[in-house]
């Protein structure tokens, strides 16, 4: 019985601890029999080739996906009553950039919890979306039309909505895709600072040469968990080999999965 | 000449007006929910409704006739849903099976029944029936201010009222939710902010506005001004609560034109005719969306886009 309630209570603390969880559109599982409980603090990666249903696997998190089995506990508790901790970054490709709003309109979104649905922002509001922005370095276009905006822009837009949210868990989806280099990186610092600050951050990330260099924890995914832990136990080229199911090759392997690769090769 | 235009002209115009910007309202959020054709559909439908309650009831009562193309619209919505999962088809698509099979099925009915000795024609529902809005006691302005005579309005007149002012306040209650969800769906559910409870009840005051609106103005009117006037501001700025300030003066601006232009335009080139008053407001839309999207100021940026696409 003791070992059981260990483990339990390892779930309880969790962020997010997801168990036996299977999505399927169809006859095809999406997502089959995954287990992934993530560590507080953590700065974790979902890696894993396309149609591997990381995507999925976030929003099922959020209880927008519908899951055939299995179960999520946000801090220990389901989803609902813990919606005002968390935060979530859609992919940018997700919406109409075409939208009449401007991008403090958008970071404004983001203090939903805080605010009556009819009640009119405020100076506070506006401040507190400004210091957002502010952060990750889009002050200067807070009245800008989000149609006007680059794609690295746009994705710097939506994390400030996130960082208004002032969540204990952020998950985001592909935040680094089709961004520009200045974007990347200021979207890497916010997320560290973050992580110093003892939030948890969990992102679908598809660059494999920079899984090392930003993240802490990882998890393989490919449809079925194939691994999971910190980045230095289980980002194995043997681990992402069974991941991609052979189609990266052996130079491409080694240089990703060796721990000091990423200083030795640039 | 005064109390000619308060008994003729009065009651039409204030029911066209505010059909008008009740529906350019609720229309800003189908345009940006990509959701325009739902006005569409609700309008056709409502037909066998109408028809479905006149063969069960026997009357034409208007609260059962509202009752029926209710039902309609809601069995409509659900049928769209389960094409769109079932057969996985994009939404528009499903919409336009399933409005206008519905709608085929109500010709059928009519057809069918016994209700040719009954005033439910099809061109009544597409015209609608502006003009007959007579009020017989307003022989002056006094009648303005007289109870008595005010509670012979034509009963239209406060049914399009009261829908009006539920759109307005639902709009207003339930603005923050509304704007989230129509710019995104999946951050929207993430904060809880119900975008599918939101989704629903914006699809079911459209049906409301758009049958109380298509007894009086015909469903042409209706389906112009659930997308023209949103349409047409949409070109002129690109800020939310000015895009539906403008939608509301364009709304309110095809009303009184077309209807003048209906009633005395012929006139002015010498024909001793009127024409129909909702098909000329209609017109109007269509008219004052051509100019935006020829001289709008944001009229660059989408057509940019669309040689883009």
């Amino acid at each position: 019985m003791k070992p059981f309630n260990a483990s339990q209570h390892a779930a309880d603390s969790s962020p997010l601890a997801i168990t036996g969880l299977t999505i399927s559109y169809g006859q095809k599982p999406v997502v089959f029999s995954v287990d992934c409980h993530v560590p507080a603090g953590s700065l974790t990666a979902i890696v894993g080739p396309n149609g591997a249903g990381k995507s999925t696997l976030l929003k099922a998190a959020l209880g927008i996906a519908p899951r055939l089995s299995g179960d999520i506990r946000v801090y220990g508790q389901p989803y609902r009553s813990q919606a005002h901790r968390l935060a979530y970054v859609p992919q940018r490709s997700s919406v109409d950039w075409d939208f009449p709003t401007t991008v403090l309109e958008v970071v404004l979104m983001g203090l939903f919890h805080t605010m009556r649905w009819w009640q009119l922002t405020r100076r506070h509001h506006r401040n507190k979306a400004m210091e957002c922005l502010t952060r990750v370095g889009m002050d200067a276009f807070a009245e800008r039309q989000i149609g006007q905006l680059s794609g690295g822009q746009q994705q710097r837009v939506f994390l400030a909505r996130a960082l208004a949210q002032e969540a204990d868990l952020t998950i985001l989806d592909e935040p680094f895709a089709g961004v520009d280099a200045a974007t990347e990186k200021a979207i890497i610092e916010v997320l560290k600072s973050l992580k110093r600050e003892g939030k948890t951050l969990l992102c679908v990330h598809h660059d494999l040469s920079t899984v090392r260099e930003y993240f802490d924890h990882v998890l393989l995914l490919n449809i079925r968990r194939i691994a999971m832990g910190p980045v230095d136990d289980v980002f194995t080229a043997e681990n992402l080999q069974q991941t991609y199911g052979g189609r990266l090759n052996t130079i491409q392997l080694e240089r990703i999965a060796t721990p000091d690769s990423s200083t030795s090769q640039v | 000449m005064s109390s000619d235009f308060l008994i003729l002209s009065l009651a039409p115009l204030l029911v066209a007006i505010i059909s008008s910007m009740s529906c350019a309202l609720l229309g800003n959020f189908l345009v940006l929910r990509r959701q325009s054709l739902i006005g569409d559909a609700i309008s056709h439908v409502a037909l066998p409704g109408i028809v479905a309650s006149f063969l069960i009831t026997g009357t034409l009562a208007a609260s059962a006739m509202m009752i029926g193309a209710g039902v309609a619209a809601i069995v409509t919505l659900v049928l769209i849903e389960a094409i769109k999962r079932l057969g996985r088809v994009e939404s528009s698509a499903a919409m336009g099976v399933a409005f206008t099979a519905i709608f085929a099925l109500g010709v059928l009915m009519l057809e069918m029944s016994d209700a040719s000795g009954v005033h439910i024609d099809v061109q009544h529902a597409l015209y609608g029936n502006l003009e007959s809005l007579i009020w017989f006691e307003g022989l002056d302005w006094t009648a303005l201010f007289d109870p008595a005579a005010l509670a012979e309005l034509p009963p239209q007149l406060p049914r399009v009222a009261w829908v009006g002012l539920l759109v307005a306040i639902f709009v207003v209650v339930a603005w923050r939710p509304l704007v989230i969800g129509s710019f995104d769906p999946a951050f929207a559910a993430s904060v809880r902010a119900h975008p599918l409870l939101t989704d629903v009840t914006l699809v079911i005051m459209v049906a409301i506005t758009a049958i109380a609106a298509f007894e009086a103005v015909g469903s042409i009117l209706v389906i112009a001004m659930f997308i023209c006037p949103a349409a047409s501001a949409r070109l002129m700025t690109d800020r939310l609560l000015p895009q539906i300030a403008w939608s509301q003066v364009f709304a309110f601006a095809s009303a009184v034109l077309g209807y003048v232009l209906a009633g005395y335009g012929p006139g002015w080139f010498g024909h001793d005719v009127s024409l129909s008053a909702a098909g000329m407001i209609a017109s109007v839309s269509g008219i004052i969306l051509l100019f935006a999207c020829l001289f709008g100021p944001r009229r660059h940026g989408a057509m940019a886009r669309m040689a883009a696409d």
